[in-house]
């Protein structure tokens, strides 16, 4: 390259700089300086200094990248460097580089390294990957559900093909009959986990379901009502520490829901070794109201069920009225206004949901 | 077919469990039916078995979807006691699952004879049990 076309290329297009490998010069277009902010004198001089503005992650592999092409395993050199600019910020910069000249002994002596801002691509590609990571993750959970909403389903319809053969095999009039009976709790549980399969994917779908202002120990009073033949015939004690005037924006059908969810939950694991209490309580952290229901029931072993304690599958205990779901859609429930659910619970103590209502 | 004599059914699906037993028993496939509607009830039992060295079962039909301990809990129990018990018991895993997380899953136990899809079918019953 002639010293005027050196000069043509200096001043045009993308930021150029040369590197002389024997004297360790470095000379730049002023683009590639105005490209990251500098002055013509705050600009480093040498190679040493040059990576001073190199991000540490670019270090390793400019120089793995530069070892490859000077060894002849590679015929050019390209890398993507990340420098930072002046004003404190980084940008990806692309470089291509090439040996335009050699030494008398063969050795060589300027490299070319023309620079292309690429931070743009650089960060619609960032975005490309967290969408198809998020997308990712919304595959898996909905594959997820599909796995549930088919166990579920199959479930029963099994138990109606497994009757029908049965019935195949049945003479006695009777007998018969009894599987009539069978045929109908079948189909009435199918039924209900249609039901409940159904409320979980319209709460997924409707994110903005109406809200509005629910006094918070009215709406605990009433759930507390409606379950009063339980608490009288199990002699249980509720208590509800929630201020009269504290209110929240919430969806009154799911407020109802996840009210009951937990107190018949409490109810239905209560220790058969105490009188049980339950305790509705409430209290502001980092403005955020939280609702506590604390028991002394059964209690559950985290450590063994924790992931399953909001599952849609069976449940922990021995307990034939027991059904999963109900702590499942109150989590989604939950979760589809904005809150979030914890869960505390130790084997034979007692189980503490803190739910934070936003 | 040699007629086996006990069969343990570990579920928590009362239906199943229900129509299961009159299956087998109908079309005389075992002598003696057990069942446990979650593992931890079959363990339990399987320990006082092993304390009589008595009544082992010829076979398990196994649920993974079970509340307190699952299918898979229970093997990892069934392998810690494995070498108390003389003989080889055939299990058999089967469950609605159609995912193949489960699916893989069973075929990592070598004590896992084989995956079953629910419904079980008669076919599958005579197969078993042979």
């Amino acid at each position: 390259m002639n010293e005027e076309t050196e000069k043509y290329c200096f001043e045009v297009g993308d930021g150029i700089c040369v590197w002389n490998i024997q004297t360790n010069e470095f000379s730049y277009s002023p683009q590639l300086k105005k490209l990251l902010g500098y002055n013509e004198s705050e600009f480093p001089n040498t190679f040493e200094e040059w990576k001073q503005i190199v991000h540490p992650e670019s270090i390793k592999t400019i120089e793995k990248n530069l070892d490859n092409y000077f060894s002849g395993k590679t015929s050019n050199y390209i890398d993507e460097v990340k420098f930072l600019c002046k004003d404190g910020s980084y940008k990806y910069i692309l470089i291509k580089g090439k040996v335009i000249n050699f030494t008398e002994d063969g050795k060589p002596l300027r490299i070319v390294g023309i620079h292309s801002d690429i931070s743009i691509q650089k960060q619609r590609e960032e975005e490309l990957k967290n969408s198809i990571e998020l997308l990712g993750h919304q595959n898996q959970k909905l594959l997820n559900f599909a796995y549930i909403v088919s166990h579920n389903l199959r479930s029963h319809s099994s138990n109606l093909e497994m009757l029908i053969n049965l019935l195949d095999f049945t003479e006695d009039k009777d007998e018969k009959l009894e599987l009539l009976d069978h045929f109908r709790s079948v189909s009435n549980q199918l039924n209900e986990t249609i039901t409940n399969l159904n409320e979980i994917v319209s709460i997924q779908n409707n994110i903005n379901r109406e809200k509005e202002h629910i006094k918070l120990k009215k709406a605990i009073e009433q759930t507390i009502e409606k379950l009063q033949d339980e608490i009288f015939r199990y002699n249980i004690n509720v208590e509800v520490e929630v201020p009269e005037y504290l209110e929240v924006i919430f969806n009154p059908t799911y407020m109802d829901n996840i009210l009951i969810s937990f107190l018949s939950n409490s109810i239905r694991y209560r220790s058969l070794e105490r009188k049980t209490n339950i305790l509705f309580k409430s209290y502001f952290k980092n403005d955020q109201i939280i609702l506590e229901i604390t028991d002394n029931g059964k209690g559950v072993n985290l450590k063994k069920n924790g992931s399953k304690i909001f599952g849609m599958y069976k449940t922990f205990h021995t307990n034939s009225s027991a059904r999963g779901m109900g702590l499942f859609i109150a989590k989604n429930q939950i979760e589809a206004m904005g809150g979030k659910i914890e869960v505390e619970s130790e084997v034979n103590i007692g189980t503490t949901f803190r739910v934070y209502l936003t | 077919m040699n007629k086996i004599n006990t069969i343990w059914i570990v579920d928590d699906d009362q239906f199943y469990v229900f129509v299961l037993k009159k299956l087998i028993s109908k079309n005389s496939l075992c002598n003696e039916i057990l069942s446990f509607t979650n593992g931890e009830e079959a363990i339990t039992h399987l320990g006082e078995v092993i304390n009589s060295q008595e009544n082992f079962p010829d076979l398990i039909i196994l649920d993974i979807n079970m509340p307190l301990m699952d299918g898979w809990e229970f093997l990892e129990e069934y392998i810690n006691i494995k070498h108390l018990i003389e003989k080889d018991i055939p299990i058999y895993m089967v469950s609605s699952s159609i995912n193949p997380i489960d699916i893989e899953k069973a075929r990592t136990y070598p004590q896992i004879s084989d995956y079953i899809l629910k419904p079980i079918k008669m076919d599958d019953l005579k197969r078993i049990m042979d």
